[in-house]
């Protein structure tokens, strides 16, 4: 990139149920270990040497308010001050904030990501619900979870993957996440547990799911010159991109995520990777279910189309392996929906850093972390990150 | 800004109190629109911004929903939403992203339809000023809070109060404002108004009056942002980004005493503070001489005084004598809302996204019937809302 952006500094909460907590306490969690770290305060606006500005990501459907960018809004210091609301992934805010920097506006922006899953436990697949079509889809009682379900069956039946190997990649992430304080769920599971946890849609299982969390998240991005004022750990943004899929989930080969392959060709681009099986140190990808991770593989370029499950049976995404793949234990370990990106990218500054404790990644000087959000992966983000500018 | 950015087209549907269109196809319409405007097709579009307030629709992931019909298909997508401001932030989301040379060409679609129960069971009006509400301080704000109605009648009645303002310089005003809208072939609102119908119309909270509110409107709104480049190739007439601001505020209503329970002058602190701060930046000491059109965010026709005032484009309290005398018609010395504004036509996502569009318009010369009869060098856009939110947006002719 021209105009080189990094993260400087990185806080994010434990993903236990906080119900005792407004949306912006929860958040204040996460922006205050911020504040210390960087010694940085909220100026008047459009003066530099602060944080210039703010970026909310939560998403609106799922806590029912209008004007939900007002959530946040004290919390992130935005009282007459420049702040935006993605209503989107936490992964989605910081990709805004690369490009609000870079475009020149603002040395560094604060991004925010808040979700209180427990408030929408019992209600979750009615507001998921309201994503699809009001006239051939919603009544169907299409959710979240069994399109994934839908997706998956055609996946398997395409290239011929198992439910064991499905299995595989939950019992690898769990077995990850043992040593990462965050979890909410971790230890070592056969694919027999997994299989046998219970059904939530054929053919995924209970613990093939994320555990739904409560979480807030908070990253402060600046550009070239203060982030060397700043920090001697920045982690440098080296390619970035998104793209969206087609709507109807009849009109896509859910096989395969085209999406995906573009938003990964292209932010490879950017990072000047030619082949990313050699050049990728590590990568946390979106596995909000099992099944994600090994199609994200085909995507993103590690193996060929089809041969996701191929690729983890031959143990080279696990932790000691060539290309691990979600050290932290991924969602499936616990995460907040609107903050499931946004961990992945908290995970790769970590181990960039040298900080990932014992499920450090010896040597990562360049990660990927990706988003898959709404219905099937509709949309998908690709972020590559470097120790180098 | 690394690069400079342009508009290179606009699209609007016709604004109607219930479109019998469905959203997407809404927003298909001005997207259309936009692009036959720039001559372009969704080929040359390199992404997509939404803005969406979902709350009012009932959705869930509009993003997700718009794809094929707006046209982010296998295009980046990035959705915005905060207040009424929605569509400006989106805007300025998009001058960020190619002045930072993410792309070339950035679209940017607001679209507003307001599903309610049936008539008989509960007015749309008392319904949507109940979700609005919704939004306030839930221990503080919400159960007291009657929307944007009783807001704005606290403002007025402290303009009132502060300025001496007449009921009948605020109905001169707001018959301008319909006068402007009937040369608009898209504003909702276009019939004649006189000052004696708006004196007559129900008084909704003194010295609110019903005619005084912005109608609820549906519609999409649509605009293209390019390149420098890209823009000298697509048109003859790009309208130049000059600069862009946007300030939120607090949290809550109660933090705005200084628009509810001022003492000298009434004021929306986020639209002072962004004025200030642009008038700064692009080094202009007149507004008033050097603004050759503004198109202001008027959720009433209160607040279009209001916020003459807080432009700096007159004194304090004296926004209503400049209204009285005719200086703020489209032939006067300072056009004001040449598009009718916000009294007339609020599909609430598209709304600030609209004044951006009409300035672009009226720089163009493309204005039509409602085109200020001068030539248009220079001219201002707001946008209002939230908890008294302002983004800003200044376009020139000239590079």
């Amino acid at each position: 990139m021209a105009n080189r952006v990094a993260i400087v500094s990185i806080a994010q909460v434990n993903y236990k149920e906080k119900l005792a907590y407004a949306p912006e306490e929860l958040a204040y969690e996460a922006i205050k270990p911020v504040l210390e770290e960087t010694g940085l305060g909220f100026g008047p606006a459009y003066e530099k040497g602060g944080i210039d500005a703010s970026l909310q990501c939560h998403e609106h459907s799922r806590i029912m308010r209008p004007f939900s960018g007002c959530q946040l809004l004290e919390a992130v210091g935005a009282n007459l001050r420049p702040d935006e609301k993605v209503d989107q992934d936490g992964a989605l805010g910081v990709y805004e904030a690369v490009w609000q920097i870079a475009s020149g506006d603002f040395e560094t922006v604060l991004v925010v990501s808040e979700c209180h899953d427990s408030v929408n436990r019992h209600a979750g697949n009615a507001i998921e619900n309201l994503v699809f079509d009001p006239f051939y889809h919603r009544p169907l009682g299409l959710d979240n979870c069994n399109t994934a379900a839908l997706q998956a069956t055609r996946y398997m039946h395409q290239y011929g993957v198992t439910r064991e190997q499905c299995a595989k990649v939950a019992a690898k992430n769990l077995k990850n996440a043992k040593s990462n304080p965050l979890a909410l769920v971790s230890g070592d599971f056969t694919v027999e547990d997994i299989l046998a946890s219970g059904f939530v849609a054929y053919p995924i299982t209970k613990m093939e799911t994320r555990p739904f969390a409560d979480g807030a998240c908070a990253m402060l991005l600046a550009n070239e010159e203060r982030a060397k004022k700043l920090t001697r750990k920045a982690v440098w943004i080296k390619g970035l991109a998104n793209c969206c899929d087609g709507y109807f989930i009849g009109d896509r080969d859910l096989a395969e995520s085209k999406a995906l392959v573009v938003a990964a060709k292209k932010a490879y681009q950017m990072a000047g990777i030619t082949d990313v099986r050699k050049e990728m140190d590590l990568a946390e990808v979106t596995d909000e279910f099992s099944y994600q991770e090994l199609m994200e593989y085909e995507g993103l370029g590690f193996c060929q189309k089809g041969g996701g499950g191929k690729l983890l049976d031959s143990e080279e995404t696990r932790l000691s392996g060539r290309l691990p793949v979600n050290p932290s234990g991924g969602a499936l370990s616990g995460c907040a929906h609107t903050n499931i990106g946004m961990a992945r990218i908290f995970e790769v500054v970590l181990q960039l850093r040298g900080e990932a404790g014992d499920r450090q990644v010896e040597g990562a000087k360049i990660g990927l972390a990706h988003l898959a959000a709404g219905p099937c992966g509709q949309l998908q983000q690709v972020m590559i990150l470097g120790t180098e500018p | 800004m690394k690069r400079k950015v342009a508009i290179v087209g606009f699209g609007q549907t016709e604004m109607v109190a219930r479109s019998p269109k469905t959203k997407m196809e809404l927003a298909n319409q001005a997207v259309r629109r936009a692009m036959d405007d720039a001559q372009i097709t969704i080929k040359d579009v390199d992404e997509v911004v939404i803005a969406d307030i979902e709350f009012f629709h009932g959705s869930g992931e509009s993003e997700m929903q718009l794809a094929d019909c707006v046209g982010h298909y296998m295009k980046p997508v990035m959705k915005i939403e905060t207040g009424g401001t929605v569509s400006g932030s989106a805007c300025i989301s998009a001058v960020h992203h190619i002045a930072a040379g993410a792309c070339d060409v950035s679209l940017v679609s607001a679209t507003g339809v307001f599903p309610a129960p049936p008539p008989d069971v509960i007015p749309r009006g008392a319904f949507l000023q109940a979700s609005l509400s919704a939004g306030m301080h839930p221990v503080w704000e919400k159960w007291c809070s009657v929307g944007a109605i009783g807001l704005f009648a606290l403002m007025a009645n402290a303009y009132v109060r502060l300025s001496g303002c007449t009921e009948e310089t605020v109905a001169k005003c707001r018959a301008k404002a319909a006068r402007n809208a009937t040369r608009n072939p898209y504003a909702h609102l276009r019939g004649i108004m006189t000052v004696e119908d708006v004196l007559k119309s129900p008084m909704l909270m003194a010295p609110l009056r019903h005619l005084h509110m912005c109608p609820i409107t549906e519609g999409s709104a649509a605009l293209i942002f390019a390149s420098e480049e890209r823009a000298e190739k697509i048109t003859k007439n790009p309208v130049w980004v000059k600069d862009v601001v946007s300030l939120h505020g607090a949290q809550y209503w109660g933090a705005l005493h200084e628009m509810f329970a001022p003492k000298e002058r009434v004021a929306l602190p986020s639209l002072v503070k962004a004025c200030d701060i642009l008038y700064k930046r692009n080094g202009i000491t007149n507004p008033a001489k050097e603004l050759d059109v503004v198109e202001i965010y008027e959720p009433c026709t209160w607040a279009e005084l209001v916020f003459m005032e807080n432009m700096r484009l007159c004194e304090p309290n004296e926004a209503w004598k400049l209204a009285d005398r005719g200086a703020t018609e489209i032939d006067g010395e300072l056009p004001i809302n040449p598009s009718g504004g916000v009294t007339c036509t609020n599909p609430g996502m598209p709304s600030t996204m609209l004044r951006f569009g009409e300035v672009a318009l009226q720089i163009r010369g493309d204005a039509g019937e409602h085109q200020v009869p001068r030539e248009v060098r220079l001219g201002l856009a707001t946008g209002f809302g939230g908890t008294g939110w302002t983004p800003l947006m200044l376009l020139s002719k000239y590079k």
